[in-house]
């Protein structure tokens, strides 16, 4: 008996054995005979394909679920107001139903360089005051935090740093003073605030600065290239001793391998002096066709009366700012007939442009009547048209205001770019290189006769070989 | 050659500049013993009082006019800046500041008590909340004039013993005030000076000449032998005086506060001579005293702090080495030109170019 029982487990064990590896494993089916393989490769396809069958029923259902689950669950939604797809805090947003967006910008308003850095923070109070008059974007009104510098590096170190972490600006936009600004950048970069259109520095590749404007390199390659136009062979170079002269000189330097010309004089002023007699008779001496000028607006019209005491009439261009483009910040120092037929590179759209972007700042401007109005008003213009690229921007960010979001978005301008008719397209890309984020300017020339500045060259880039 | 005459012409005319602003700054350094750092912007404030009275879209008045009556306030306003800011750091009474202060803060708060009322500490009073009308606030800003005055005579004692160092760092401050004050009275824009002479040149030779640079060479040189004729005279003698030793000459009677006065007066007089000449030359902006308090100051260096040929030479010698360096070797070279003139000139000759200047210490 106690045989019988020992012989019936090893049997049972060998039985259970058996099923559990039959049919799963080929080899071992393989010792199986051909008919009941058959047999059994008909009832395991059955069984796979009932066990597929309830697999995608079960996937259906589940993806049935999943749906009805997203559209209960509560995603983004514009009616959350301004931030609506912000996730978390995020520093000068005030999220919700009336929230705002705090930006900052640091001018010029008081100083040497108070006649463009009135207009140029009019420019952005009157933007922000008309896009919060039409209800914001995505359901944010600006808040705009302003500090003047006077002109002065350590002065706009302290107001950025202020506007950073007492202000809790999200970014900066349009500020001013191009010598000066780089001097913030560590600031900004340890903070990680987007600036945004500043007036105008070299191009440094920073990830949070983006630059809307043609540097002054590029502008200068522009009047080089009219002066080209008009038949100049010889051409001289007179700049401050400062990275503005440097970047007049650097696109000279640059256009005379693609033109040919000859740079028959390059000289210096120091800066915010006005003894300029020197370098303008090393000048007359050379007998320059054309001469480019990186210098300040009193120093350019020093050196144009300088010329006409002198008999010496060349062609004479300045970058868009130190020339006063549009208006007479530049021309009125000089005398009429000294400054009768200078040129400035363009930046933005003249003032009197019939179109009808420019038509309605002009119209804005004239109801304006906040901080900066006494300031020139083409300035005021060209932070317009930057505040609106921002506004733009801001519009396609579809209520995600996170940096990360914000350089993805505004990094992928060169695909679609930003079109502002008073300025040349925002395209901003990746870095290197890509934060540059306009290219090309125009040139316009000043009539002593009529006392107006008319465009002479079209917005383009500069030429190349 | 043409080209180094209208160098030199040109050097002769920004080292007057810088001549006239030396001569200031060593006429005030012979009375009160200060290097006044504020000299070229109390004459750039000179200055933009003669562009406001002669502008036709300003006041409007005869260009000589104008220079008359700007020049004269240059003169009266050096002076007021010793009689109430300098006096009570140079031994002397405090009571012209006090009086000052007093009356210009009881003026402040007369709009101040128009605005606001009294202070937040009294404004809970029922019946003194919010500003008051007009006469109120007068009376109330007359009975805090004399609080002022006291507080002032009382707490901002004059200096027992004269220090250089406030003085400068006064001078210093000054700078500031008045570019601030420079702002707010005539704008930040640059101006345009139009003189009678403006934009007239004649040719010697091939080498055209402004009028303005004849002008401005010529006054450069009146004024510095008015005046070396000025330190001969009674008067001048006192200042050389209380300059080479101040307690012996009060001694001998000589009222140092007046002497002081009078000098801080030719001083504002002189820097406001040579800011007009260069705003009718160039532009009048509100920069316009940087860089030339600098030159200045190198020409003073130059005659040792105490010679006025000394300083006037310095000038003249540093206005055209700078141009023509300048021209000549490279414009790059232009700015450093005058610095290394000073550091040439103290190797060689340690107490200055002439041998006046061997009587101070530098």
């Amino acid at each position: 008996m106690k045989k019988f029982k020992y012989l019936f487990a090893i049997l049972l064990t060998f039985a259970m054995v058996s099923a559990a590896c039959g049919g799963d494993d080929d080899s071992s089916s393989s010792s199986s005979d051909s008919s009941s393989e058959a047999a059994t490769e008909e009832v395991a396809e059955e069984e796979e394909a009932e066990a597929t069958t309830e697999e995608a029923a079960t996937e259906e259902a589940a993806e049935e679920e999943e749906e009805a689950e997203e559209v209960a669950a509560p995603g983004p939604d514009p009616a959350d107001g301004c931030g609506y797809a912000t996730e978390g805090d995020m520093v000068g947003i005030e999220k919700g139903v009336g929230g705002t967006v705090t930006i900052g910008t640091s001018q010029p308003f008081t100083g040497r360089a108070a006649i463009a850095g009135e207009a140029l923070l009019g420019g952005l109070i009157m933007a922000v005051d008309e896009i919060n008059a039409l209800g914001g974007i995505d359901g944010c009104k600006f808040v705009l935090a302003w500090e003047d510098d006077r002109y002065e590096i350590e002065q706009m170190v302290v107001n950025v740093r202020k506007l950073i972490d007492v202000d809790k600006v999200w970014g900066f936009v349009g500020t001013a003073g191009s010598g000066a600004i780089p001097s913030t950048y560590p600031a900004i970069e340890t903070a990680k605030t987007p600036l945004w259109g500043p007036i105008s520095p070299a191009n440094q590749d920073i990830k949070e600065i983006y630059l809307t404007n043609p540097t002054r390199t590029e502008q200068g390659k522009i009047c080089v290239d009219y002066f080209v136009s008009q038949g100049a062979k010889t051409i001289a170079v007179v700049a401050t001793d400062n990275e503005m002269g440097v970047e007049a000189l650097a696109g000279a330097r640059a256009q005379k391998e693609v033109h040919g010309y000859e740079i028959v004089a390059e000289e210096e002023i120091e800066v915010l002096s006005d003894v300029v007699v020197t370098a303008v008779l090393a000048i007359i001496e050379s007998n320059a066709d054309a001469v480019l000028t990186a210098l300040d607006s009193t120093q350019n019209a020093l050196v144009m009366d300088a010329f006409h005491e002198a008999g010496y009439s060349p062609m004479m261009c300045s970058d868009a700012g130190s020339a006063g483009v549009g208006g007479p910040s530049t021309v009125g120092l000089a005398t009429p007939a000294a400054a009768d037929g200078y040129l400035g590179a363009l930046q933005v759209a003249l003032p009197d442009d019939p179109g009808e972007f420019v038509t309605n700042w002009r119209d804005n401007w004239a109801a304006y009547d906040g901080p900066g109005k006494d300031g020139s008003a083409p300035f005021s213009l060209q932070t317009y048209s930057i505040i609106q690229a921002f506004f733009e921007l801001w519009d396609r960010l579809d209520g995600n205001y996170t940096y990360e979001y914000f350089h993805a978005t505004a990094e992928g301008l060169v695909d679609d770019p930003i079109l502002i008719p008073s300025i040349p397209p925002i395209a901003c890309g990746l870095l290197p290189g890509g934060h540059q984020c306009a290219s090309g300017a125009g040139v316009a020339q000043y009539s002593s006769a009529t006392e107006t500045w008319t465009q002479v060259k079209p917005f383009e880039r500069p030429a190349t070989k | 050659m043409a080209n180094l005459l209208q160098q030199i012409v040109a050097g002769l005319e920004a080292g007057s500049y810088y001549a006239l602003i030396g001569l200031a700054i060593v006429v005030v350094m012979k009375s009160t013993d200060v290097p006044n750092f504020a000299q070229a912007e109390m004459g750039l404030f000179a200055a933009y009082m003669c562009w406001w009275l002669a502008d036709g879209e300003e006041i409007g008045w005869p260009f000589w006019l104008a220079i008359v009556v700007g020049l004269t306030f240059a003169a009266v306003f050096g002076a007021a800046v010793q009689f109430f800011l300098i006096r009570p750091l140079t031994g002397l009474s405090n009571q012209p500041l006090a009086v000052l202060a007093a009356l210009s803060l009881g003026y402040a708060l007369i709009d101040l008590f128009q605005d606001n009322g009294l202070p937040f500490f009294i404004d809970w009073i029922p019946g003194l909340e919010g500003g008051y009308p007009y006469g109120v606030a007068l009376v109330l800003a007359i009975l805090c004039v004399p609080i002022v005055y006291i507080f002032m005579r009382k707490f901002v004692k004059k200096m027992d013993n004269v220090d250089h160092f406030p003085l400068l760092l006064l001078t210093i401050g000054l700078t500031f005030a008045l570019g601030s004050l420079i702002e707010v009275f005539f704008g930040n824009n640059p101006q345009k000076f139009n003189t009678p002479w403006s934009g007239n040149i004649f040719n010697v030779g091939d080498t055209r000449i402004g009028y303005d640079q004849v002008i401005s060479i010529s006054m450069g040189i009146a004024i510095a032998v008015g005046l070396a004729i000025f330190f001969r005279s009674k008067w001048g003698v006192r200042m050389r005086a209380i300059a080479e030793d101040g307690t012996t000459a009060r001694l001998l009677g000589i009222n140092a506060g007046v002497i002081s006065l009078l000098a801080w007066a030719i001083g504002s007089l002189v820097a406001g001579s040579a800011m007009t000449l260069k705003a009718g030359s160039t532009v009048l902006d509100l920069g316009s005293a940087e860089g030339l308090i600098l030159k200045g100051f190198i020409a003073a260096v130059l005659g040792g702090f105490v010679s006025l040929p000394g300083t006037f030479l310095g000038g003249m010698v540093v206005g055209v080495a700078e141009t023509v360096a300048g021209g000549q070797i490279s414009t790059t070279l232009q700015p450093t030109m005058a610095l290394l003139i000073v550091v040439i000139v103290l190797f060689l000759y340690p107490q200055g170019l002439t041998r006046e200047a061997k009587l101070r210490e530098v």
